[in-house]
Protein backbone atom coordinates (compact mmCIF):
# COMPACT_ATOMS: atom_id res chain seq x y z
CA UNK A 1 0.00 0.00 0.00
CA UNK A 2 1.64 3.15 -0.86
CA UNK A 3 -1.04 5.78 -0.82
CA UNK A 4 -1.43 7.94 2.66
CA UNK A 5 -4.71 9.70 2.59
CA UNK A 6 -6.36 11.70 5.17
CA UNK A 7 -9.65 13.54 4.50
CA UNK A 8 -10.12 17.22 5.67
CA UNK A 9 -13.18 17.85 7.76
CA UNK A 10 -14.38 20.66 5.67
CA UNK A 11 -15.26 20.57 2.10
CA UNK A 12 -13.98 22.40 -0.72
CA UNK A 13 -10.23 22.42 0.62
CA UNK A 14 -6.94 22.79 -1.47
CA UNK A 15 -5.40 19.43 -2.43
CA UNK A 16 -2.18 19.03 -2.11
CA UNK A 17 -0.06 15.71 -3.53
CA UNK A 18 3.09 14.40 -2.11
CA UNK A 19 5.13 11.93 -4.00
CA UNK A 20 8.10 10.41 -2.37
CA UNK A 21 9.72 7.65 -1.96
CA UNK A 22 10.10 7.27 1.66
CA UNK A 23 6.96 6.84 3.30
CA UNK A 24 7.94 8.48 6.63
CA UNK A 25 8.28 12.20 4.78
CA UNK A 26 4.83 11.06 3.33
CA UNK A 27 3.08 10.46 6.80
CA UNK A 28 4.62 13.29 8.43
CA UNK A 29 3.49 15.75 5.03
CA UNK A 30 0.00 14.71 4.68
CA UNK A 31 -0.60 14.56 8.83
CA UNK A 32 0.73 18.15 9.01
CA UNK A 33 -1.04 19.43 6.01
CA UNK A 34 -4.38 17.56 6.91
CA UNK A 35 -4.11 19.16 10.75
CA UNK A 36 -3.83 22.07 8.76
CA UNK A 37 -6.94 22.76 6.97
CA UNK A 38 -5.79 20.99 2.76
CA UNK A 39 -6.69 17.70 1.96
CA UNK A 40 -3.40 15.73 1.47
CA UNK A 41 -2.58 12.42 -0.09
CA UNK A 42 1.00 10.90 -0.88
CA UNK A 43 2.58 8.25 -2.99
CA UNK A 44 5.86 6.56 -2.67
CA UNK A 45 5.42 5.14 -5.87
CA UNK A 46 5.73 8.24 -8.56
CA UNK A 47 4.08 6.17 -11.49
CA UNK A 48 0.76 4.94 -9.24
CA UNK A 49 1.12 8.81 -8.37
CA UNK A 50 0.69 9.39 -11.65
CA UNK A 51 -2.05 7.36 -12.24
CA UNK A 52 -3.91 9.08 -9.60
CA UNK A 53 -3.38 12.83 -10.87
CA UNK A 54 -7.04 12.78 -12.88
CA UNK A 55 -8.99 11.14 -9.75
CA UNK A 56 -7.51 13.54 -7.63
CA UNK A 57 -6.94 16.56 -9.31
CA UNK A 58 -4.38 18.24 -6.85
CA UNK A 59 -3.97 22.22 -6.93
CA UNK A 60 -0.33 21.62 -5.57
CA UNK A 61 2.44 19.09 -6.48
CA UNK A 62 4.94 18.29 -3.39
CA UNK A 63 7.75 16.23 -5.11
CA UNK A 64 10.73 14.38 -4.42
CA UNK A 65 13.82 14.19 -6.77
CA UNK A 66 15.80 10.71 -6.35
CA UNK A 67 12.93 7.96 -6.97
CA UNK A 68 13.23 4.62 -8.11
CA UNK A 69 11.34 3.90 -11.46
CA UNK A 70 10.23 7.34 -12.33
CA UNK A 71 12.32 10.08 -11.01
CA UNK A 72 10.68 13.93 -9.82
CA UNK A 73 11.73 15.06 -13.31
CA UNK A 74 10.33 12.60 -14.97
CA UNK A 75 7.35 12.64 -13.19
CA UNK A 76 7.34 16.60 -13.76
CA UNK A 77 7.40 15.93 -17.42
CA UNK A 78 4.80 13.56 -17.66
CA UNK A 79 2.23 15.14 -15.31
CA UNK A 80 2.88 18.22 -16.96
CA UNK A 81 2.34 16.73 -20.76
CA UNK A 82 -1.26 15.84 -19.83
CA UNK A 83 -3.93 18.10 -20.93
CA UNK A 84 -5.17 19.74 -17.67
CA UNK A 85 -2.24 19.45 -15.65
CA UNK A 86 0.05 21.88 -17.00
CA UNK A 87 -0.77 24.64 -14.72
CA UNK A 88 -0.47 22.48 -11.48
CA UNK A 89 2.28 23.84 -9.67
CA UNK A 90 4.96 21.69 -8.97
CA UNK A 91 7.36 22.02 -6.19
CA UNK A 92 10.41 19.82 -5.95
CA UNK A 93 11.66 18.88 -2.25
CA UNK A 94 15.20 17.25 -2.65
CA UNK A 95 17.41 16.54 -0.18
CA UNK A 96 19.57 16.64 -2.55
CA UNK A 97 22.23 19.98 -2.77
CA UNK A 98 22.18 22.78 -5.20
CA UNK A 99 24.03 22.84 -8.63
CA UNK A 100 22.42 20.61 -11.09
CA UNK A 101 19.38 19.78 -9.40
CA UNK A 102 18.36 23.27 -8.62
CA UNK A 103 18.46 24.31 -12.52
CA UNK A 104 16.60 21.00 -13.50
CA UNK A 105 13.78 21.52 -11.31
CA UNK A 106 13.20 24.83 -13.61
CA UNK A 107 13.84 23.46 -16.96
CA UNK A 108 11.11 20.42 -16.02
CA UNK A 109 8.57 23.13 -14.96
CA UNK A 110 8.94 22.83 -11.51
CA UNK A 111 7.61 26.44 -9.74
CA UNK A 112 9.89 25.83 -6.99
CA UNK A 113 12.68 23.95 -5.68
CA UNK A 114 13.40 23.83 -1.44
CA UNK A 115 16.10 21.19 0.51
CA UNK A 116 15.35 19.25 3.09
CA UNK A 117 14.77 19.07 5.97
CA UNK A 118 11.69 21.18 5.72
CA UNK A 119 9.80 23.29 8.69
CA UNK A 120 6.52 22.89 9.69
CA UNK A 121 6.16 26.43 9.50
CA UNK A 122 7.94 27.07 6.45
CA UNK A 123 5.97 24.28 4.67
CA UNK A 124 2.77 25.75 5.60
CA UNK A 125 3.97 29.23 4.49
CA UNK A 126 5.26 27.81 1.49
CA UNK A 127 2.15 25.67 0.35
CA UNK A 128 -0.12 29.22 1.17
CA UNK A 129 1.79 30.98 -1.61
CA UNK A 130 1.15 28.51 -3.92
CA UNK A 131 -2.00 27.85 -2.93
CA UNK A 132 -2.85 31.51 -3.42
CA UNK A 133 -0.88 31.38 -6.99
CA UNK A 134 1.87 34.11 -5.64
CA UNK A 135 4.79 31.84 -7.51
CA UNK B 1 9.94 45.20 -27.12
CA UNK B 2 13.11 43.31 -26.47
CA UNK B 3 16.71 44.81 -26.66
CA UNK B 4 18.82 43.50 -29.42
CA UNK B 5 21.21 42.33 -27.12
CA UNK B 6 18.14 40.31 -25.19
CA UNK B 7 17.15 38.92 -28.77
CA UNK B 8 20.40 37.34 -29.87
CA UNK B 9 20.33 35.45 -26.09
CA UNK B 10 17.12 34.15 -27.10
CA UNK B 11 17.64 33.34 -30.05
CA UNK B 12 21.26 31.44 -28.91
CA UNK B 13 20.10 30.11 -25.50
CA UNK B 14 15.51 29.76 -25.53
CA UNK B 15 12.75 30.81 -24.65
CA UNK B 16 13.65 32.89 -21.16
CA UNK B 17 11.87 30.47 -18.03
CA UNK B 18 11.48 31.15 -14.59
CA UNK B 19 14.23 29.48 -12.42
CA UNK B 20 12.86 30.02 -8.34
CA UNK B 21 14.81 28.80 -5.14
CA UNK B 22 13.94 28.94 -1.43
CA UNK B 23 16.58 30.77 0.32
CA UNK B 24 16.99 30.20 4.17
CA UNK B 25 20.46 31.57 5.22
CA UNK B 26 23.48 33.12 3.98
CA UNK B 27 25.08 30.19 2.87
CA UNK B 28 21.93 29.30 0.80
CA UNK B 29 22.15 32.56 -1.04
CA UNK B 30 26.05 32.22 -1.66
CA UNK B 31 24.53 29.01 -3.23
CA UNK B 32 21.93 30.43 -5.37
CA UNK B 33 25.03 33.10 -6.78
CA UNK B 34 27.59 30.09 -7.32
CA UNK B 35 24.93 27.75 -8.56
CA UNK B 36 23.89 30.48 -11.42
CA UNK B 37 27.00 31.89 -12.04
CA UNK B 38 28.42 28.64 -12.61
CA UNK B 39 25.96 27.67 -14.98
CA UNK B 40 26.25 30.55 -17.05
CA UNK B 41 29.81 29.63 -17.63
CA UNK B 42 29.38 26.17 -18.35
CA UNK B 43 26.42 26.98 -20.72
CA UNK B 44 27.39 29.98 -22.36
CA UNK B 45 29.99 31.58 -24.87
CA UNK B 46 32.65 33.69 -22.91
CA UNK B 47 31.71 36.82 -24.67
CA UNK B 48 27.71 36.52 -23.65
CA UNK B 49 28.57 35.71 -20.07
CA UNK B 50 28.57 39.63 -18.91
CA UNK B 51 25.41 40.19 -21.34
CA UNK B 52 23.36 36.57 -19.50
CA UNK B 53 24.10 38.16 -15.99
CA UNK B 54 22.64 41.99 -16.87
CA UNK B 55 19.60 39.97 -18.37
CA UNK B 56 18.80 37.41 -16.04
CA UNK B 57 15.93 39.08 -13.97
CA UNK B 58 15.84 38.45 -10.28
CA UNK B 59 12.02 38.49 -8.20
CA UNK B 60 12.12 37.87 -4.65
CA UNK B 61 9.27 36.94 -2.31
CA UNK B 62 9.25 37.19 1.25
CA UNK B 63 7.62 33.63 3.40
CA UNK B 64 5.67 34.87 6.02
CA UNK B 65 6.40 34.13 9.46
CA UNK B 66 9.83 32.63 8.93
CA UNK B 67 13.03 35.45 9.90
CA UNK B 68 14.74 34.92 6.88
CA UNK B 69 13.37 32.63 4.29
CA UNK B 70 13.19 34.29 1.05
CA UNK B 71 12.21 32.56 -2.57
CA UNK B 72 14.20 33.99 -4.98
CA UNK B 73 13.12 33.69 -8.75
CA UNK B 74 15.52 33.85 -12.08
CA UNK B 75 14.35 34.43 -15.56
CA UNK B 76 16.89 32.80 -17.84
CA UNK B 77 17.13 31.73 -21.08
CA UNK B 78 16.20 27.96 -20.86
CA UNK B 79 19.38 26.88 -22.45
CA UNK B 80 21.54 27.77 -19.42
CA UNK B 81 19.15 25.46 -16.94
CA UNK B 82 20.40 22.66 -18.81
CA UNK B 83 23.14 19.98 -18.43
CA UNK B 84 24.57 20.52 -21.73
CA UNK B 85 26.40 23.23 -22.92
CA UNK B 86 25.92 25.00 -26.08
CA UNK B 87 29.55 27.25 -25.99
CA UNK B 88 32.15 26.57 -28.42
CA UNK B 89 34.68 27.71 -26.69
CA UNK B 90 35.53 27.00 -22.84
CA UNK B 91 34.81 30.58 -21.17
CA UNK B 92 36.27 29.20 -17.59
CA UNK B 93 36.05 32.85 -15.65
CA UNK B 94 35.75 35.94 -17.00
CA UNK B 95 36.77 39.38 -15.56
CA UNK B 96 33.87 41.57 -14.75
CA UNK B 97 34.59 45.13 -14.18
CA UNK B 98 32.72 46.83 -11.35
CA UNK B 99 30.85 50.22 -12.09
CA UNK B 100 31.52 52.59 -8.92
CA UNK B 101 27.61 53.57 -9.33
CA UNK B 102 26.65 49.38 -8.65
CA UNK B 103 29.15 49.42 -5.65
CA UNK B 104 26.99 48.12 -2.76
CA UNK B 105 26.39 49.88 0.13
CA UNK B 106 27.02 49.01 4.02
CA UNK B 107 27.00 50.23 7.37
CA UNK B 108 28.79 48.95 10.94
CA UNK B 109 26.79 50.45 13.83
CA UNK B 110 25.37 49.23 16.78
CA UNK B 111 27.16 45.57 16.45
CA UNK B 112 25.53 45.09 13.49
CA UNK B 113 27.38 44.68 9.70
CA UNK B 114 24.80 45.82 7.22
CA UNK B 115 25.33 45.21 3.41
CA UNK B 116 22.51 45.97 0.79
CA UNK B 117 22.01 46.73 -2.94
CA UNK B 118 19.67 47.17 -5.54
CA UNK B 119 18.88 44.27 -7.28
CA UNK B 120 16.69 44.04 -10.72
CA UNK B 121 18.98 41.24 -12.29
CA UNK B 122 21.42 38.55 -11.49
CA UNK B 123 25.00 41.16 -12.13
CA UNK B 124 23.46 43.27 -9.16
CA UNK B 125 22.96 40.29 -6.73
CA UNK B 126 26.28 38.48 -8.11
CA UNK B 127 28.18 41.81 -7.21
CA UNK B 128 26.76 42.10 -3.64
CA UNK B 129 27.90 38.19 -2.89
CA UNK B 130 31.43 39.18 -4.25
CA UNK B 131 31.55 42.55 -2.34
CA UNK B 132 30.70 40.25 0.76
CA UNK B 133 33.12 37.62 -0.06
CA UNK B 134 35.38 40.02 -0.72
CA UNK B 135 34.84 41.66 2.80
CA UNK B 136 35.19 38.40 4.02
CA UNK B 137 38.50 37.84 3.22
CA UNK B 138 39.64 40.84 5.37
CA UNK B 139 42.08 39.81 8.02
CA UNK B 140 40.43 40.50 11.63
CA UNK B 141 37.11 41.61 10.38
CA UNK B 142 36.63 38.78 7.67
CA UNK B 143 36.51 36.55 10.67
CA UNK B 144 33.76 38.48 12.34
CA UNK B 145 31.65 38.08 9.58
CA UNK B 146 32.49 34.39 8.85
CA UNK B 147 31.52 33.69 12.53
CA UNK B 148 28.35 35.41 12.53
CA UNK B 149 26.96 34.31 8.94
CA UNK B 150 24.82 31.45 10.67
CA UNK B 151 22.58 34.51 12.17
CA UNK B 152 23.25 36.88 9.19
CA UNK B 153 19.38 38.13 8.03
CA UNK B 154 18.42 38.17 4.62
CA UNK B 155 15.55 40.92 3.91
CA UNK B 156 14.04 42.23 0.96
CA UNK B 157 11.65 45.14 0.30
CA UNK B 158 9.97 45.94 -3.45
CA UNK B 159 11.99 49.41 -5.07
CA UNK B 160 8.89 51.87 -6.38
CA UNK B 161 8.52 51.82 -9.98
CA UNK B 162 10.34 54.58 -11.12
CA UNK B 163 13.18 52.83 -9.26
CA UNK B 164 12.53 49.39 -10.21
CA UNK B 165 14.15 46.27 -8.46
CA UNK B 166 14.17 45.28 -5.45
CA UNK B 167 16.53 46.48 -2.21
CA UNK B 168 18.20 43.24 -0.34
CA UNK B 169 20.00 43.54 2.62
CA UNK B 170 22.19 41.62 4.54
CA UNK B 171 22.65 42.30 7.98
CA UNK B 172 25.67 40.41 10.07
CA UNK B 173 25.25 40.56 13.91
CA UNK B 174 28.84 42.02 14.50
CA UNK B 175 30.25 45.42 14.12
CA UNK B 176 33.21 45.55 11.34
CA UNK B 177 35.68 48.56 11.20
CA UNK B 178 33.86 50.52 8.48
CA UNK B 179 37.52 51.83 7.51
CA UNK B 180 38.57 48.25 6.95
CA UNK B 181 35.35 48.06 4.57
CA UNK B 182 36.35 51.59 3.10
CA UNK B 183 39.96 50.16 1.94
CA UNK B 184 37.97 46.93 0.60
CA UNK B 185 35.34 48.92 -1.89
CA UNK B 186 38.52 50.79 -2.91
CA UNK B 187 39.80 47.79 -3.86
CA UNK B 188 37.14 46.37 -5.11
CA UNK B 189 36.15 48.79 -7.41
CA UNK B 190 39.68 48.96 -9.05
CA UNK B 191 40.26 45.51 -9.82
CA UNK B 192 38.24 44.07 -12.17
CA UNK B 193 36.26 40.79 -10.91
CA UNK B 194 36.82 37.82 -12.21
CA UNK B 195 33.70 35.39 -12.39
CA UNK B 196 35.00 32.16 -11.03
Amino acid sequence: MTKHAKKPESPAKARILIVDDEEGVITTFVDFLTASGYEATGYTDAQEALQALNSFSPDLVLLDIMMPRVDGYEFCRLMKQTKGNETIPVVFVSGKDWEDDAMLSAKEGGALFISKPVPFNELKEIVELAIQGQF
Amino acid sequence: METPTKQILLANYGNMKLARYLVRSYDDFVDVCHTVARQVLKCAERKQVFNLFNTIECTFTSVPNTLTSLIVGFTMPEKILSRQSYRSRPARDVEIRVPATHAPKYRCLEGQTLFSARISCFFDLYLLHRFIREAMNLPGEGMKLITSKRQAQITVSRLSEEQGGYRLKVAFPCECDVEKLVQMESHFLKQAMRSS
